[in-house]
């Protein structure tokens, strides 16, 4: 269908609440990513996954780079790297996957996603 | 006091703070124009950062969209989504914190260490069952106690107090605050309760609890039973050794008389002993509930066992909206959000 966004494509919200819960499931099951979640509230962080999803997915976002470079600087800090980045980014993929989403679209998440690599990185 | 304003603007209260804002514009908008830091990150109604509790005045349905039901219940909505239409009021509080004196009406020992106190009810603590008020002995030490009454049923409050050897209000309030005397306490507070709403009426219920974590759940059950939720109600409690149960006689009637409640107390701390499973009340229902979606999930006890159980919930399928506990530790001030997550102190 002609100028239907990336957004419209997954399914809108629906998809992103279908996504969040699994998603988030996925990285607090990561041993090497618990230490980072240890002691945030998990409801709040959620929430935060869920507009990063939004993000993701092409969806209506008012975050910008320095937000995000904000927003992990203190992680940065404590020793997260590329390795932790990609496990994320992994994890992301894999909750598509397993939502049947096509090939193409999984392509086109995950190129936004990783376009948030060297603010999350803050490099 | 009498204010003029144009037809297009309308006043904005932030804690008693007046401002006057544009009809149309955002709560989170109108306050960043009179340089007021309000907490805020995506700005697209997401994130929740900017959530705001309402005092005065209707939330927009749109500022409200993807709160946890016990939240829209109190008022809460995002800053970011809610256009102001009508004057508002807003607090970046969680709840007030005004006392209000009340009358012992009972107090009666349950078990050996564990006392069930009745309140009278003043007319300004409203609350909701499950929810727990601040205590304040005259020397100022304030405690937080979960409310084990049924909002609307019960004519009295009650408060299920675990007497703590050299416990400066625990043991001030078992063994001093009999029948006819007064003390103080807040409004009431908490994410713990239950929502009654038709489409979660025959959803399974579990509730972990462990000591005196029983009175909000105790409360919850009754309250859910009342409003015929239908779905099947699975209580787990625990202790580690057996007097620290208690109760045990009522939840068993209960058992007889709703063929849908279930209870099952746990004892962590002996070895063997009929009738009882052997573990921490939330391992042993974690272990027996393996995949809990549609769940509604309640926890209430010490802080590490309540974050470990909602934590764990989810990871075996609980959704986050429906995942409720208040966990009890040191108070601490400020902004809106991490009230939310902040818990109060008990001894």
């Amino acid at each position: 269908m002609a100028n239907e966004t990336l957004f419209d494509r997954l399914g809108g919200e629906k998809a992103v609440d279908a996504a969040v819960d699994i998603f988030y499931r996925k990285v607090l099951s990561d041993d090497m990513l618990a230490s980072y979640f240890e002691d945030v509230n998990m409801e709040a962080q959620h929430a935060k996954q869920k507009a990063f999803l939004t993000m993701a997915f092409g969806g209506p976002s008012n975050y910008t780079g320095k937000d995000m470079r904000e927003a992990h600087k203190g992680l940065v800090a404590r020793g997260m790297n590329e390795s932790h980045f990609n496990a994320v980014a992994g994890h992301l993929q894999a909750t598509l996957e397993e939502l049947n989403v096509s090939a193409d679209l999984v392509a086109e998440v995950m190129a936004i996603a990783g376009s948030t690599k060297s603010d999350v990185l803050n490099v | 006091m009498y204010k003029l304003t144009d037809e297009d603007e309308v006043v904005l209260s932030i804690d008693g703070q007046e401002i006057v804002c544009h009809k149309s514009e955002t709560v989170l908008d109108a306050a960043h124009r009179h340089n007021l830091r309000l907490s805020f990150s995506c700005r697209n109604g997401v994130c929740q950062s900017c959530m705001l509790r309402a005092t005065e005045g209707q939330p927009s349905p749109r500022s409200q969209k993807g709160l946890k039901s016990t939240l829209v219940e109190q008022g809460y909505f995002l800053a970011c989504r809610h256009e102001l239409t009508a004057d508002l009021s807003v607090s970046l509080e969680g709840a007030s914190n005004t006392f209000s004196r009340v009358t012992v009406m009972s107090n009666e020992a349950l078990s050996s260490d564990v006392y069930r106190i009745r309140l009278s009810q003043p007319k300004d603590v409203e609350y909701r069952t499950g929810q727990f008020i601040n205590l304040r002995k005259e020397s100022g030490e304030i405690r937080s106690y979960s409310l084990a009454s049924v909002a609307g049923r019960d004519k009295l409050l009650e408060l299920h107090i675990r007497r703590i050897r050299g416990g400066i209000v625990s043991t001030w309030l078992c063994d001093e605050m009999k029948m006819g005397r007064t003390l103080e306490i807040s409004e009431a507070r908490g994410d713990c309760f239950y929502v009654s709403r038709d489409r979660d009426q025959d959803k399974p219920i579990l509730l972990m609890g462990a000591g005196t974590g029983l009175a909000p759940l105790y409360g919850i059950i009754r309250d859910a039973l009342a409003n015929n939720h239908t779905g099947e109600i699975f209580l787990y409690h625990g202790a580690s050794k057996k007097d620290g149960l208690y109760l045990v006689d009522e939840l068993t009637a209960l058992e007889d008389t709703q063929p849908n409640f279930h209870y099952v107390p746990c004892l962590s701390g002996e070895s063997g002993r009929f009738g009882f499973r052997k573990g921490r009340a939330h391992d042993v229902a974690l272990a027996d509930i393996k995949d809990l979606t549609d769940y509604l999930v309640f926890s209430c006890g010490n802080p590490e066992m309540v974050r470990s159980a909602k934590r764990r919930a989810f990871l075996q399928g609980a959704s986050m909206q429906d995942i409720f506990g208040d966990a009890f530790l040191h108070a601490s001030t400020t902004t809106a959000l991490s009230k939310l997550s902040n818990a109060p102190s008990v001894g």
